[in-house]
């Protein structure tokens, strides 16, 4: 049976998208997330959308083959004003094949009033963790990998 | 490690009230993966449970000296309780907010948290194996 793929994806980042550039990216912890899936038995794949590239159709590539998705947008101001309508639908589209979906955040976005999440909309079942440092990332995975587990057949 | 994992009213109603929405595991099922995980990995887990905001307020007031994190599911008070707010702002162990389902998602209601504003760290929308990874990954936030 082929490993279970969890897809990282880093997204309006300043890279165009590359694994190799991400090392690069101030205190990520790339190398703990590789080790965890690893260690759970999961493949991940770790991908930053630059702001300037087709955004929505990137999402649409990225997530044809993967089983469940990881979304991070630091640059999120935390107020319904900059993910376009094309961006949401994409991820809807991954909510409607059924894909788990976690969004991370490094801070706690809902200190400040009236904070809504990045992936908001009724259209997409999303888990999220904020204000877990570098660990958000490791919790998400290890959430994932927890619920994929349990929905096994 | 003293970890008290603090559930608000209704979660006692947990695998019979909206399974849909909350899933089938009992509170019971949670405690025990969260006391069996706990003591393997060495940390001092205690699960409480009320349907009543002051006996919430009053559990996290005892745990003031002694406990190194907090992870609460408030339930509704969640939306409601600025006592609740108050009484988590004087901790200063590592506070976790907690919701199964994801609340942002829901009734206009549940979209406003006053526990959000006291914690460290919000975990939303990822089911109860979430109570389960909390503990997995304090090790990782109380060494940072």
């Amino acid at each position: 049976m082929s490993q279970k793929k969890i897809l990282l994806l880093f997204m309006h980042g300043e890279h165009v998208h590359s694994t190799q550039t991400l090392s690069t990216r101030s205190g990520f912890a790339e190398q703990q997330c590789r080790s965890l899936c690893e260690q759970l038995g999961f493949e991940i794949d770790i991908r930053v959308l630059a702001a300037s590239s087709d955004v929505s159709g990137e999402i649409q590539v990225l997530t044809q083959a993967i089983d469940a998705l990881i979304v991070s947008n630091e640059n999120f101001s935390g107020s319904a004003d900059s993910i376009a309508i094309e961006e949401l639908r994409s991820f809807e589209m991954v909510t409607e094949r059924g894909i788990p979906i976690v969004e991370v955040h490094e801070q706690n976005i809902f200190v400040k009033d009236d904070t809504r999440p990045y992936l908001d909309s009724p259209g997409i079942v999303a888990g999220l963790v904020s204000g877990m440092g570098q660990s958000s990332y490791l919790f998400a995975i290890r959430a994932l990998a927890s619920m994929m587990e349990s929905n096994a057949v | 490690m003293n970890v008290l994992i603090l559930n608000g009213p209704n979660l006692n109603m947990l695998g019979v009230r909206e399974p849909e929405i909350y899933g089938y595991d009992t509170l019971v099922d949670i405690e025990q993966r969260c006391l069996t995980v706990g003591a393997a990995m060495g940390l001092n887990v205690v699960c409480k449970q009320s349907n009543y905001e002051g006996e919430l307020i009053e559990w996290i007031q005892q745990a003031t000296k002694n406990t190194s994190a907090i992870i609460i599911n408030a339930g509704a008070y969640t939306h409601t309780s600025i006592a609740l707010h108050d009484a988590l702002k004087v901790i200063s162990g590592y506070k976790i907010e907690l919701h199964i389902s994801n609340p942002h998602l829901r009734e206009s209601f549940r979209h406003v948290s006053y526990v959000s504003k006291a914690v460290d760290a919000v975990v939303v929308g990822l089911g109860t194996s979430a109570y389960v990874a909390c503990l997995e990954t304090l090790p990782e936030l109380l060494a940072g």
